[in-house]
């Protein structure tokens, strides 16, 4: 038998070398490195907006599908479809935790929680707290310095600089952040990527199959201490 | 093939998990100890397989491979399909564990049926028979497969009949694909290592 098996396996490579190149190399092209069957979905807050994107593994982005935000309770607060380029945007509906979810079609789906501590302060919020604290606090600082200066000059250049500050205390903040936000979109996006993005890499792959043949020797261990 | 977690209905999936036990169980009890490094070499190329998209068609899906698991393991097709997708559900999340038992059900289950519709076929000395029912055991397990994921869809919506008939479409590529890389392996092991497909007929 050995021996027949030599010489017939001698005689398949001989004559099937073209046939088994063929077959690996038909098979090389097809390991790619996207994985088709894992959808992404991440979202981050630009101003009052709430910006997701989704994509499958390997950047195919997951066009014209129904998007749909839940609040922590399940209840639906929206829903919309993402355009092609795997985008849906929406304004903050409420405070609170945003479950979105993304259904990619042919049984995949995604989700992604957008906390609440990552929503910028509600409106209301706001400016009940801080920014009537700023504005007290500069007219306050500026009138005794007025009545101090002996010299007009800067009583007028004083009063002038505060009045505009104050005019513009909430408008700054409002540039500030926006600014801020495009500024910081890419490496808030980077990190939500990244929280999100870990494809299978090649040492999963062979991690994989060490822990089936870990198994395998497991289970012949088990059973040669038993013979 | 996977389906991600949060789509199917419980009853769905707890049928499947049903089955899917009850198909390792029998699996097991028909697993000839010898055999395991055979068995674990096939899960690991299932596993493997799993990465291996498919770029044609209308969307890319993956090898599966259990036409030639069916082949050459029978009902142990179910044990070794639902180790390699163990680590597949915990690492990548392609699926999860709740759908451990449906993903294994639809993979292993056309592998079995296609080892009962072909072996006798396969084992032909004609190598057209044999060639024949090699392609077709291949073929035929991800046609069952795909419309057992369809199945599963629809059974937990109506709203998923564009999606289920999509899948089945989606994979009439790897259908081929997979018939000829079934009928490569068989021509190769009947050629190299006859014993061991014999194996696996003296030992349904």
């Amino acid at each position: 038998m050995p021996g027949h098996n030599r010489r017939a396996f001698r005689e398949i490579i001989r004559r099937r070398t073209n046939t088994v190149l063929v077959a690996a190399a038909l098979v090389l092209i097809w390991i790619s490195p996207a994985w088709a069957h894992k959808v992404f979905i991440y979202a981050w807050v630009e101003g009052d907006t709430v910006r997701v994107e989704s994509y499958f593994g390997g950047s195919k982005k997951v066009m014209d599908s129904p998007v749909e935000v839940f609040d922590p309770s399940g209840k639906k607060l929206l829903e919309g479809r993402t355009n092609d380029q795997g985008e849906f945007s929406f304004k903050i509906p409420a405070q609170t935790d945003l479950r979105i979810v993304v259904e990619a079609g042919m049984g995949h789906r995604a989700e992604y929680t957008l906390k609440e501590a990552d929503l910028p302060a509600g409106p209301t919020e706001a400016k009940g707290a801080e920014p009537s604290q700023g504005r007290s606090s500069e007219p306050v600082a500026s009138p005794p310095v007025k009545p101090a200066g002996p010299e007009p000059a800067p009583a007028v250049t004083i009063p002038s600089a505060a009045s505009a500050s104050n005019l513009t205390a909430d408008q700054v903040r409002a540039i500030v952040e926006k600014s801020l936000d495009t500024r910081l979109q890419p490496i808030i996006r980077t990190l939500a990527k990244m929280n999100e993005d870990h494809g299978p890499r090649l040492s999963d792959i062979i991690g994989g199959i060490g822990y089936i043949f870990g198994l395998m020797g497991l289970v012949m261990y088990f059973r040669s201490k038993r013979k | 093939m996977h389906i991600s977690e949060g789509v199917l209905a419980a009853p769905v999936l707890l049928v499947g998990a049903a089955l899917g036990l009850a198909g390792t169980a029998v699996g097991l009890k028909k697993l000839d100890y010898d055999r395991i490094p055979q068995v674990a070499l096939l899960a690991a190329a299932s596993f493997v397989a799993s990465f291996i998209h498919v770029p044609i068609g209308p969307a890319s899906v993956h090898l599966v491979l259990n036409g030639i698991l069916g082949v050459m393991l029978g009902w142990v097709a179910f044990p070794a399909i639902l180790i390699s997708l163990f680590p597949q559900a915990i690492m990548f999340q392609f699926g999860g564990l709740t759908v451990l038992g449906v993903t294994t059900c639809n993979m292993a289950l056309p592998a079995v049926l296609g080892y009962y519709a072909f072996s006798a076929g396969i084992r032909s000395p004609k190598p057209f028979v044999s060639g024949l029912c090699s392609f077709l055991c291949g073929f035929v397990a991800i046609l069952l497969s795909s419309l057992a994921v369809a199945g599963c869809l629809v059974l937990t919506g109506g709203s998923f009949w564009a999606g289920a008939k999509m899948i089945v479409l989606a994979h009439i590529p790897v259908m081929f694909i997979e018939g000829f890389i079934t009928l490569g392996c068989v021509r190769f092991l009947k050629k190299v290592k006859p014993e061991m497909l014999e194996v696996v007929y003296a030992r349904p």
